[in-house]
């Protein structure tokens, strides 16, 4: 379907994208009815009071959504980027420290944030997820040994990677360990991925990251296709490797990390949305990142939806719901006959 | 033959009218609609027949039974904001155990009043003066007052009774939370259970810097303990004693030899309540050697 | 016309190349022949800006290599490696139009796909053009990526002078094909501003299409000018550690060697 001749697939998704948003916001545990979604949107435009309802809408559920789709947006990008760059389709774009790093960081606020006497203000949690985030890649990409100019030089990158992460991970655990009770169960609800804490401040801090990250994704997009012959091809095609590498880690490090410090760790968006785009709409990074973008924003719409309404008023862990459509997804992927390898 | 029959019918009038007489008075507080996230808070809410306008509780307020009739929110450190606001409440009570961080302060935003109860249930003379502070709140001071003097009466006779025995055996408890890492873990000298344990004339097993810890063998093999106790959730996952000495260490300590491994309730275990008076003279029974008693 | 001035490329304890120094005109077939490890890829890794880690200059019409950048040296030189492991499908016209990368900064021009459409004309890949790559045999690969570095060094009239470097280009293609791209070449040669060199394996390939021979033995040059200069049977031997017999015709040119 998205490779109809007739209509173009940006479009296809656009209006998906415009649907799944319509619908999160549309149900949700507080039942909302149309009119007053309407009448909410009218009198804050007006600069009325709002019903109890209309708050509810304006201010719980609406950042939500679009907190969803801009979300999405960022770890489906990411991923795309990610995969570009070590030309292998099976990396989420968490994996060279970000998402390990963002654990982290957000375990110590939340067991030494008291010791420590670091500040309780809504913002504290984000940054410190934010912070571990990048800290962990910068660290990854400073200890990873430097490619002897073979072909595989992002191989060492993404070893180097699976041991940092390895250390970050064991530090979670670690401090899971001296937690009191209550400490430890944030980290583990943190681990599992929510967008609970969505806000309209929230909204704008991740739009803007997301965006200005997209935009520069799409210009190392040419570079990231030359890449996908080989880095030896790519620098006789005029790329400059490590201003590439370096570029492309920054650029997904700031997109993720920021968006994992507001939402925890949410898995499999990042490694199937670029997966089934690439199947579908073939390699050219540019046109990837595109539908990435829009096609992240609705899978995670569709899975925060699972995850308020499957046990309402109960609320799933969004991390379990990717993971549960996620790996079944994947696998089915990886067998499909036409798979190219 | 009609006088006879109208004294219960006026006994049991005068009962209700009882517990309507609380409801007739002007409430200090106005909510009908209330979510409690609290199990300690619940019980005593509930003991206190206070219950009327609680309209949602959370997953581990679960006593006594009628707790779990009513809709329920969610694990309270993983809360839902639209999952609470579903059930149209005028007022949230929680006792500062909720997560994540930021769905009270988004329902205070939403203008809707958000309570703690100052007092703190983690000793006796806490837990009584909570039950006084809850029961001013909802009205309800006579069955606080009374309350608490039972719990007073239930805990000294518990207290007395304990003297009969003269062994002090080593008690160890093998909890498995509902949401957790997926380990069995042990309560330690710390905390509301190992109070319970020793009003009980025990001595808490394990000795540890926190209230629990992960159960391993090597935790329970140097502990050794006479007894153990395997909280109801844990219990049932595994299905039975013998299944319970399958976990790490259980087989080689006395408690498993001497065929002391027993089920308890969680919730008699890690908050202090109405009912600790009576839960400590169970324990009593349940822990010492029967044949020591005089 | 491309130079090299006392080459010498070492990793580690071994001399990879030893005081090598060269001289490639444009409009003439230049090939490098050489035993297995004789430093023949090497060389050209070298020779095309990919290594950095040698002593010793290559020029580029008297400019020095090492002082220009990755996208200058790409407008002008195009390299064929011997092996290109394509990562991701895509189809052969995506292929081909990276050739154009070094000329655009986002989006291809009219320009640029007129040049992509002309080099699959070129090597005859109209029918595979929507083909998806991976699909492809080893030859047809081999023209895909022939296409491409055609395309990247395709003359507008307004470059100086181009370079083309091909590692063992013939490696999977039938005789038929192996014989199409040396004529192509040939023609492309045509052009007096046009540098070409190859590594060739076979011999009497190269007898047939070389003008000039560049033989390496161990790193260093045993020989090199005409295939008379280069191919006696005792530089064959030192390198080859082979007898052929040497076919000439009447002018003592060298036609062919059996082996």
């Amino acid at each position: 379907m998205l490779n109809n001749r007739y209509i173009k697939s940006e479009w296809l998704l656009i209006l998906a994208l415009l649907t799944a948003l319509l619908v999160s916001v549309r149900f949700g545990a507080v039942d909302i009815n149309n009119d007053e979604i309407f009448s909410a949107l009218k009198k804050t435009f007006a600069g009325d009071t709002l019903t109890l309802n209309e708050r509810i809408f304006m201010h719980i559920r609406l950042p939500r959504a679009v907190l969803c789709v801009i979300a999405g947006a960022a770890l489906a990008v990411g991923g795309v980027l990610m995969q570009g760059l070590f030309r292998n389709p099976i990396v989420e774009p968490g994996l060279v420290g970000t998402s390990s790093g963002a654990a982290f960081g957000a375990a110590f606020y939340f067991v030494m944030g008291s010791v420590l006497k670091l500040s309780t203000g809504q913002w504290t949690l984000p940054v410190a997820a934010c912070a571990g985030g990048m800290v962990s890649t910068a660290l990854v990409y400073l200890l990873a040994p430097q490619g002897n100019g073979s072909k595989n030089s992002a191989v060492p990158l993404l070893l180097t990677g699976i041991a940092v992460n390895a250390v970050f991970l064991s530090g979670v655990g670690f401090l899971s360990y001296i937690a009191r009770d209550p400490q430890a169960r944030s980290i583990t609800f943190w681990s599992l991925g929510s967008l609970s804490g969505a806000s309209w401040d929230v909204c704008l801090i991740v739009a803007i990251s997301t965006l200005t990250c997209c935009l520069a994704a799409l210009y190392f997009a040419k570079q990231l296709n030359a890449l996908a012959i080989g880095e030896d091809e790519a620098m006789l095609l005029g790329v400059n490797l490590n201003r590439l590498k370096v570029s492309v880690l920054v650029i997904n490090v700031v997109m993720v990390a920021v968006a994992t410090a507001f939402t925890g760790i949410i898995s499999f968006v990042g490694l199937i949305v670029p997966h089934l785009l690439r199947l579908v709409k073939g390699a050219d990074n540019r046109s990837l990142i595109i539908h990435a973008a829009l096609l992240g924003g609705v899978v995670l719409s569709i899975a925060d939806l699972t995850a308020r309404m499957l046990l309402r008023p109960v609320e799933l862990p969004i991390g379990i719901v990717t993971s549960i459509i996620g790996a079944p997804v994947f696998i089915y992927l990886l067998r499909r006959k036409s798979y190219y390898f | 033959m009609k006088g006879t029959k109208l004294i219960p019918v006026i006994v049991l009038m005068a009962l209700c009218g009882c517990g309507r007489f609380g409801n007739k008075d002007a409430k200090q507080n106005t909510s009908n609609r209330i979510v409690c996230i609290s199990k300690q808070y619940n019980e005593i809410i509930f003991t206190l027949g206070a219950q009327q306008n609680i309209v949602g509780v959370d997953l581990s307020s679960i006593y006594p039974a009628e707790v779990q009739k009513l809709p329920n929110v969610g694990y309270h450190r993983g809360l839902s904001i639209e999952g609470i606001l579903s059930l149209k409440p005028d007022l949230v009570i929680h006792d500062n155990n909720v997560g994540p961080e930021n769905v009270m302060k988004q329902i205070a935003d939403l203008k809707i009043p958000v309570k703690n109860f100052t007092k703190d249930g983690d000793s006796i003379e806490g837990t009584k003066a909570l039950i006084r502070e809850i029961g001013a709140y909802f009205h309800k001071e006579q069955a606080a007052d009374s309350l608490c003097k039972q719990l007073d009466s239930q805990m000294q006779a518990a207290l007395a009774n304990a003297k009969q025995y003269t062994d002090t055996p080593r008690v160890a408890i093998i909890h498995f939370g509902r949401i957790g890492t997926g380990q069995y873990l042990v309560m330690t000298n710390h905390g509301t259970a190992a109070q319970i344990i020793k009003w009980a004339g025990g001595q808490p097993a394990i000795e540890a810097e926190k209230g629990m810890m992960p159960l391993s063998a090597e935790v329970l093999s140097k502990s050794d303990p006479d007894v153990i106790l395997v909280t109801d959730f844990g219990f049932d996952k595994l299905g039975s004693a013998e299944k319970v000495m399958e976990l790490p260490g259980v087989a080689d300590t006395k408690a498993a030899k001497n065929h002391r491994i027993y089920r308890v309730w969680e919730h008699d275990l890690v908050y202090l309540g109405p009912r600790t008076g009576e839960i400590i003279l169970n324990y009593q029974k349940l822990i010492h050697n029967t044949s020591n008693a005089q | 016309m491309l130079t090299a001035q006392h080459i010498t490329y070492s990793i580690g304890e071994k001399t990879l190349l030893n005081d090598v120094s060269l001289a490639f005109e444009p409009g003439q077939m230049n090939l490098i022949i050489g035993a297995n490890g004789a430093g023949k890829s090497t060389l050209m890794r070298v020779l095309s800006g990919l290594c950095a880690g040698y002593t010793g200059e290559v020029l580029y019409d008297r400019r020095n290599i090492r002082l220009m950048k990755e996208n200058e040296l790409a407008v002008n030189r195009a390299v064929l490696s011997q092996q290109v492991e394509v990562a991701f499908p895509m189809s052969v016209g995506d292929v081909v139009m990276m050739g154009r990368y070094p000329h655009f900064s986002q989006m291809p021009s009219k320009a640029d796909r007129q040049i992509c459409h002309d080099a699959i004309r070129l090597f005859e890949l109209e029918k595979l053009t929507n083909r998806n790559y991976m699909t492809l045999s080893g030859g047809e690969k081999q023209r895909v990526h022939f296409a491409r570095v055609c395309a990247q060094i395709w003359d507008t009239g307004q470059q100086a002078c181009r370079y083309l470097l091909l590692d063992e280009p013939l490696t999977f293609l039938d005789i038929h094909y192996q014989l199409d791209l040396m004529e192509k070449l040939s023609l492309m040669l045509r052009n007096n501003r046009l540098v070409v060199l190859g590594v060739l394996h076979d011999l009497n390939l190269a007898i047939k299409y070389a003008h000039h021979i560049l033989l390496l033995h161990e790193g260093r040059i045993i020989a090199q000018g005409t295939k008379k200069e280069v191919l006696t049977a005792e530089n064959i031997k030192t390198a080859f550690r082979i007898e052929p017999k040497i076919v000439t015709d009447e002018m003592k040119e060298i036609i062919y060697l059996l082996i």
